[in-house]
């Protein structure tokens, strides 16, 4: 299959002896003809993905963000003496937390009466708050009430936020997918550790009697969320 | 565990190779002028190719976020960050590409045959490769990257050109008896490979959509839909390193039953087997493609970074300009006679071997722990080796078989190739200095 030179302006000689052969051009047409074939189904493959990708990029992607709740309750009742401030710790530990749910935030009540049965006895003073320890959650949230007190016998009722961005109630949020809806809602590791309280009591007597200690009760209340998403 | 890049190494390669092939191509006047010009073909191709992965290079050293796959080019997916160096450097490989693509078909009508010949044949061929490399970079950077895929039907058609002849040279072999019609079956399947194994790796998974899969991740970070005909030219190019191989490769087991394995039968069934790994890690990976739209964008395990450096990295960036020379010597397109041209070769293929078994053996200790005297020994060996058996590893590449003879073409005026080169020359600067231009300009932004 060689050209000699030609005095042509073009000589396409090359081309007519590449295809001068009978079976050679068969498996060549066999070649091509397979290869529309496989043209043809992959591009309809692909333009049936595009289709639906494009439907979910470009999709209305709003979602509405909503939360099963369930809790999960501390109780413990002290006895303190006049001017003891006592830590109460509970741990929230991650096994105790249901498959599929987050810490979403901790509630704490301090609930205490004037026990003492002497006449004309004022109510306690009592103090609590939740000191910072290596449980993640919001700290700095705004919402936190951290501390509290109470001078006649109201309960005192403190609260940690501990998922960033959960308040119970539902959220709009954009996103391609409910996966990516759900991710910022997933993530492990808040609320879990040691929650304390730290109480501190102060009795009140009538004159020339003594109230010197207040039984207190302490309930914590764990709230756990489950999130799911629907499409708006 | 991080991999090294074979990029810079690739870079190096191809551009010593391609200036050595030019000097050798201009030098040997005495030599079959249509051989001349198809080694000036390869070494301009070298040089864009070499062009090519220094810019990849240079973008995976000053922009380590910003570095990106083929598929970006090919498929023109890319849209400009306004960062105007970066740009321009994408400008860049867009022009490269398109003279890559323009010079290989220009091979493959020169090689193992002259397809075309007359007083006018040469004189179209260059001007075809101008205007094409000249207007081509300008039509995709204006008219949007993804129209770049059009280029599919060229790239198409240069891989059907040598399929075509491959199976004319393995057909007239083993059914009419022709002896001789083996180096142009050969030539063809080792061009097909050198220029299309990118491609060939992933037969499996175009066959059995599992590349469609990977596209559509790349589809949800596009920022309109795409066309029915940009999916054509996606799946165009896919088709374009399938083919070759299902025919190469059938082509290749019969013969190898015949008569017995070949370099090409060998390489070509390494080929089809790392397609057939790679679709099946298509399916482990199923879950990470899809999961920019489906979760999340997740990144690819290490193994997976690992294997596609074992296998695509090592084949594109080492063997193919090893290919590449073995094709050079063996059609003799550079005149290996004279004593000087042949001292000139020998640098050119220790070089070669010794760039890139420094390379492997660099590429392996990225892998794996070995210790640096380990490698620095392993190197020392090889280095060894390769003085101790020049001769027979340069005899190797030019052993006196018969491919050569079979190239044969029309005569072709001299001022041809300084014309040629000269015409390159000025497309490798137009191509740098339009990317710069527009690039600063923001278009495309």
């Amino acid at each position: 299959m060689s050209n000699e030179e030609s005095e042509a302006e073009f000589d396409f000689s090359g081309f007519t002896e590449l295809l001068d052969d009978r079976t050679s051009n068969i498996v060549m047409v066999v070649a091509l003809a397979l290869s529309v074939v496989v043209l043809a189904y992959t591009t309809l493959d692909l333009a049936n993905l595009n289709e639906e990708v494009r439907g979910l990029v470009e999709g209305d992607n709003n979602w509405d963000v909503s939360f099963e709740l369930q809790s999960m309750t501390f109780q413990e009742t002290v006895v303190m003496v006049d001017g003891e401030q006592r830590q109460l710790d509970f741990d929230v530990d991650p096994s105790d937390v249901p498959d599929g749910f987050r810490v979403g935030e901790i509630r704490a009540i301090i609930t205490y009466g004037e026990t003492s049965g002497l006449p004309a006895d004022p109510a306690d003073s009592v103090a609590a708050n939740v000191p910072q320890t290596g449980m993640q959650a919001q700290w700095g949230d705004d919402n936190n009430t951290l501390s509290g007190s109470s001078n006649d016998a109201s309960d005192i009722e403190l609260l940690l936020r501990t998922h960033p961005g959960f308040t119970g109630q539902s959220v709009n949020a954009s996103g391609l997918n409910e996966y990516q809806v759900l991710q910022p809602w997933l993530v492990e590791g808040f609320g879990t550790g040691t929650f304390s309280v730290v109480l501190e009591l102060n009795t009140q007597s009538p004159p020339f009697l003594n109230d010197s200690d207040e039984e207190i009760v302490v309930n914590v209340e764990v709230v756990l969320f489950k999130p799911s998403a629907t499409p708006v | 565990m991080a991999t090294e890049s074979l990029a810079p190494v690739a870079a190096i390669t191809d551009l010593i190779l391609g200036t050595l092939t030019i000097i050798l191509a201009n030098r040997a006047v005495n030599h079959d002028p249509h051989k001349r010009f198809t080694a000036l073909l390869f070494g301009w191709t070298f040089i864009f190719i070499g062009a090519y992965y220094m810019i990849i290079s240079v973008i995976e050293l000053r922009y380590p976020d910003g570095v990106f796959g083929w598929s970006l080019i090919q498929f023109g997916t890319y849209a400009p960050t306004g960062n105007g160096t970066f740009d321009a450097l994408v400008f860049m490989l867009y022009g490269l590409q398109a003279g890559i693509n323009i010079l290989t078909l220009a091979l493959a009508l020169h090689l193992p045959f002259d397809l075309g010949s007359g007083r006018g044949w040469t004189a179209a061929i260059i001007g075809g490769v101008g205007v094409y490399a000249i207007t081509m970079p300008i039509v995709v950077i204006f008219g949007g990257f993804s129209i770049t895929v059009v280029q599919s039907i060229m790239i198409f058609a240069t891989s059907a050109i040598w399929t075509m002849i491959y199976i004319r040279g393995i057909v007239a072999e083993l059914v009419h008896g022709d002896e001789e019609a083996r180096s142009a079956s050969k030539g063809a399947g080792l061009l097909l490979i050198a220029f299309y194994s990118g491609t060939m790796i992933w037969w499996l998974s175009t066959v059995m959509l599992a590349n469609n899969a990977w596209f559509s991740g790349v589809i949800s970070q596009m920022s309109e839909s795409s066309s029915i005909f940009y999916l054509l030219g996606v799946e165009t190019l896919w088709l374009s390193g399938l083919m070759p191989l299902v025919v190469v490769f059938l082509g290749e087991g019969y013969r190898t039953f015949k008569k017995g394995a070949s370099l090409l039968s060998v390489v070509i069934f390494v080929v089809a087997v790392i397609g057939f790994i790679n679709y099946f890690i298509d399916i482990a990976v199923t879950d990470i493609l899809v999961s920019c739209y489906e979760t999340e964008c997740k990144e690819l395990p290490a193994a997976y970074r690992v294997w596609e450096t074992l296998t695509t990295g090592v084949l594109s960036f080492l063997f193919v300009p090893m290919l590449f020379v073995y094709i050079l010597i063996q059609y003799r397109l550079i005149d290996t006679s004279s004593d000087e041209n042949r001292n000139l070769l020998r640098i050119m293929i220790l070089l070669l071997l010794l760039i890139v078994s420094s390379s492997f053996i660099e590429m392996i200790q990225s892998l794996i722990p070995v210790p640096q005297m380990v490698t620095a020994s392993l190197l020392a060996i090889a280095v060894a080796f390769f003085i101790g058996w020049e001769e027979r590893i340069t005899g190797w590449f030019v052993d006196e078989s018969t491919d050569g003879e079979t190239v044969v073409g029309d005569t072709i005026l001299a001022q041809s190739f300084s014309k040629f080169s000269v015409m390159m020359s000025v497309v490798l600067v137009y191509i740098i200095t339009i990317s710069w231009l527009f690039a600063a300009m923001g278009v495309g932004a």
